[in-house]
């Protein structure tokens, strides 16, 4: 797959399973996973195919990797109907996301957050950011104590659209976090960032700048009425 | 040019004189320059004005800006552009050169801006002019609304010389998840270099739209009068605007911008009918190298009905180009 495409598909999964990622119950073991390819009757084309596919998620347990989403990928792609070769490098890649991503989670807010109940979704979040090519190094900018992981899930999705509309600097990226993130602007308005982004990025604002001026206008305590107008302000062409 | 103009004149080019060595003193103090942009683009347009005359335009520009962040509170941007072409209709250059400086200062509950800026223009509608200008804004933000005043004076150097003053009290306010509005209202005056003068009323209403996707809109409208010196009613007019701006697809941005106007006072015959003019462009970001290319593809139509002429004109153009931002 071409990489653009790898970014469409990448980002409309990310909307697509991130409402899914709202309620994860108890953790899945190997032998249940082993269990549900005898019994689950999408499993049946796959059954030859068993051998490998456990390999994977063995290798993940052994990792101490929450197989949860990885199970997840797997339905997702049985239910599908993903030929065999494809489904194995897909939860392949999935695993060396998820390894990525919880090295990220632990870097930022400590080994502790394994035991966090955002922790699976922080996971999903993470795996499906690097997968529409958001660079771990903005994930490890959002990834910090003083943002939290309860943040961090409702930052993330906006951020990886807005990356993919332009590319977002490392560095005035982490002063625009964390101003957001110190604001009192409400995480369900978060989403409007993207639209005014887009508008900056057509109005021929450079991404810096944008970033920078939006956090100066967080941090003075202004909200999403005064980033619109001086962004306006700053349009020339 | 400078020696025929009037006192006000000189006053507001020395302003903005002073205003742009304040600006780079401020730089030289300061420096902290975060970041600077500099773009040159080239595009070959195609179009039918009109006159029914059929015209191609190769044309080129640079767009540089830089901003300072002098701190968290206080920023300076600076602007240049130029844009020179030929035009086959007019058989000579057309150009559009500007700059402008401008500062911001924002605090917890107030912003103020100051912008200064000047500009030359020549196109086949509009012979040569020069037009300077200072504009300010000064708020009073609250948490979810704020009360602004703009004050603004510009003066023009052309066929007809003229200097304007206006002053644009408004109100802005957001309204639910992702929208917001502004009322305001624009009173100006406009003397011109023949002794005549024009007073003009525009209230205007503005509606706003950022979902959480990669969409915008912003909708517009207003009603405007203008009146000369001896209180004739030069003009009289309703318009309304919508521009979208979408991000369809990878390395594609979309925009539209609409504008319907309609004039149903006016002081010649011409002046009255129904204007409806539309812009599309569509920037296509190159992958490589490292993002810096955009190809550009664009087109306009304008259509005109008046009054008391059945016979309504309209121009097109379809326009072709690139940008690279160095």
């Amino acid at each position: 797959m071409k990489q653009g495409s790898k970014g469409i598909v990448g980002f409309v999964l990310f909307f697509i399973l991130i409402p899914k990622t709202q309620v994860f119950s108890q953790k899945v073991t190997l032998g249940e996973i082993q269990a549900w390819f005898q019994t689950e009757p999408i499993a049946a084309p796959y059954r030859e195919a068993v051998p490998s596919i456990m390999h994977v998620f063995e290798s993940a347990s052994s990792e101490g990797l929450p197989l949860d989403l990885l199970f997840d990928k797997l339905k997702e792609g049985m239910a599908k109907q993903v030929p065999f070769s494809r489904l194995l490098s897909v939860l392949e890649g999935e695993a060396v996301r998820l390894a990525k991503v919880r090295g990220i989670l632990q870097d930022g807010f400590g080994k502790e957050v394994e035991k966090d109940p955002l922790f699976l979704q922080g996971m999903k979040v993470g795996s499906l950011a690097l997968l529409s090519g958001f660079p771990e190094e903005g994930l490890k900018v959002v990834c910090k104590p003083q943002i939290g992981i309860q943040k961090m899930v409702t930052l993330v999705p906006p951020l990886v659209e807005m990356h993919r509309i332009d590319s977002l600097p490392t560095q005035p990226l982490a002063y625009f976090v964390q101003t957001l993130s110190d604001s009192s602007i409400p995480s369900a308005q978060y989403g409007s960032f993207i639209s005014l982004y887009l508008k900056a990025t057509a109005n021929r604002i450079p991404p810096p700048d944008t970033l920078r001026l939006m956090g100066d206008i967080l941090k003075a305590g202004g909200g999403i009425l005064q980033i619109e107008r001086e962004l306006a302000r700053r349009t020339k062409r | 040019m400078m020696r025929g103009m009037g006192p006000g004149q000189k006053k507001i080019l020395c302003m903005g004189f002073l205003w742009s060595i304040g600006f780079w003193i401020s730089g030289l103090l300061f420096p902290t320059i975060l970041w600077s942009d500099t773009r040159v683009g080239m595009e070959g347009i195609l179009g039918k004005r009109e006159d029914g005359d059929r015209v191609y335009v190769p044309q080129g520009w640079v767009d540089v800006s830089v901003s300072y962040y002098v701190s968290e509170s206080f920023s300076l941007f600076g602007d240049f552009s130029a844009k020179v072409g030929w035009d086959t209709g007019m058989d000579s250059f057309p150009y559009d050169v500007s700059g402008s400086l401008s500062g911001s200062l924002r605090g917890d509950s107030f912003f103020i801006g100051l912008e200064g800026g000047l500009r030359g223009t020549r196109s086949y509608d509009s012979p040569r002019q020069l037009e300077a200008y200072l504009s300010s804004n000064l708020s009073y933000v609250m948490e979810e609304s704020s009360l602004f005043l703009k004050p603004f004076v510009q003066t023009v150097l052309g066929p007809t010389d003229s200097i304007t003053f206006a002053l644009e009290p408004g109100i802005e306010r957001l309204l639910g998840e992702g929208w917001m509005v502004a009322l305001s209202f624009r009173p100006s005056i406009t003397y011109y270099s023949d002794e005549s003068s024009e007073v003009s009323l525009e209230p205007r209403l503005t509606l706003d739209w950022f979902p959480s996707v990669p969409f915008t809109a912003n909708l517009r409208g207003g009603w405007s009068q203008r009146w000369s010196d001896n209180s004739d009613v030069l003009q009289e007019s309703v318009f309304g605007a919508l521009e979208l701006i979408w991000y369809p697809a990878l390395n594609t941005i979309l925009r539209l911008d609409t504008i319907v106007e309609q004039v149903y006072r006016g002081m010649y015959t011409l002046n009255k009918g129904l204007t409806i003019s539309s812009n599309m462009e569509i920037r296509l970001g190159l992958p490589f190298p490292k993002n810096s290319w955009d190809l550009i593809f664009g087109g306009g139509y304008q259509w005109k009905i008046y009054s008391e002429d059945p016979q309504a004109s309209d121009e097109w153009f379809v326009r072709v180009g690139f940008e690279v931002k160095l």
